[in-house]
């Protein structure tokens, strides 16, 4: 039988600015670790915030969220979900990366901004905001496959 | 008895980028809105499927949130129009 794949989605805090360079070799970095204990999962950056999804067996998992607590390079971790789940929503990526933009203008008149509504205290709303990059990545990484 | 919603009634947009939009229903992914680089907003479904490109922002958003069918979807008999007979209906046969 398969161990059960959790997913675990968390925010935080760059503790010193990040360039493109600092941030090529944290993926490297994490992209090597990863695959040795089958880990998978996405990584944004904007702003001076992360946001990072990673998803493999529960242990391997929680180990390294552990490591990741200590690590001095960021902080103000904040797990957003933990989600037990039947298949890997990044089973291609040992760390997927994407750049994104920062909007120049406010959201149509009715829509949620939804890096607003990751930082939400609700913990619905922040999931749903999860959710909303999930799809995100997977829509923008589709040709990459 | 279930009162009949509106189909837009309790769906939740978001901008995640410029030109980039996710609908939601109740906590469940209804579909996105890929704004193009000719400014037309492609509209995908739950499950990433194209079900059309649009020339407004809110004609997308009524395909997701109506659950306009996908473009290579088969055509169900439901979806195919039956031309009313000659001579009945209002207005006749043109």
């Amino acid at each position: 039988m398969a161990a059960p794949v959790v997913s675990v989605s968390y925010v935080s805090t760059e503790t010193d600015p990040f360039d493109d360079e600092r941030l090529a070799a944290l993926l490297a970095q994490s992209r090597r670790s990863n695959h040795e204990h089958d880990l998978t999962g996405m990584l944004l950056h904007r702003r001076g915030r992360f946001f990072q999804v990673l998803e493999g067996p529960q242990d391997a998992v929680d180990a390294l969220i552990a490591k990741i607590r200590e690590d001095a390079r960021h902080h103000d971790i904040r797990i957003l979900l933990r989600e037990n789940l039947d298949d890997r929503r990044f089973d291609e990526w040992t760390m997927g990366y994407e750049p994104i933009g920062v909007p120049s203008t406010p959201p149509p008149e009715g829509f949620r901004d939804t890096f607003d509504d990751l930082e939400s205290a609700d913990d619905e709303i922040s999931s749903r905001a999860v959710r909303e990059l999930t799809v995100w990545f997977r829509a923008r990484t589709a040709g990459d496959r | 008895m279930h009162a009949t919603e509106r189909p837009g009634a309790g769906v939740v947009w978001a901008r995640v980028e410029d030109g980039f939009h996710v609908g939601s229903r109740n906590g469940a992914f209804l579909g996105y809105i890929d704004r193009q680089a000719d400014g037309g907003f492609l509209a995908f479904d739950g499950r990433s499927r194209v079900v059309g490109r649009f020339d407004a922002l809110t004609a997308a958003m009524a395909a997701v949130t109506n659950g306009q069918p996908p473009q290579d979807a088969e055509i169900t008999l439901q979806q195919v129009r039956v031309p009313a007979p000659r001579g009945l209906g209002q207005g006749g046969v043109r």
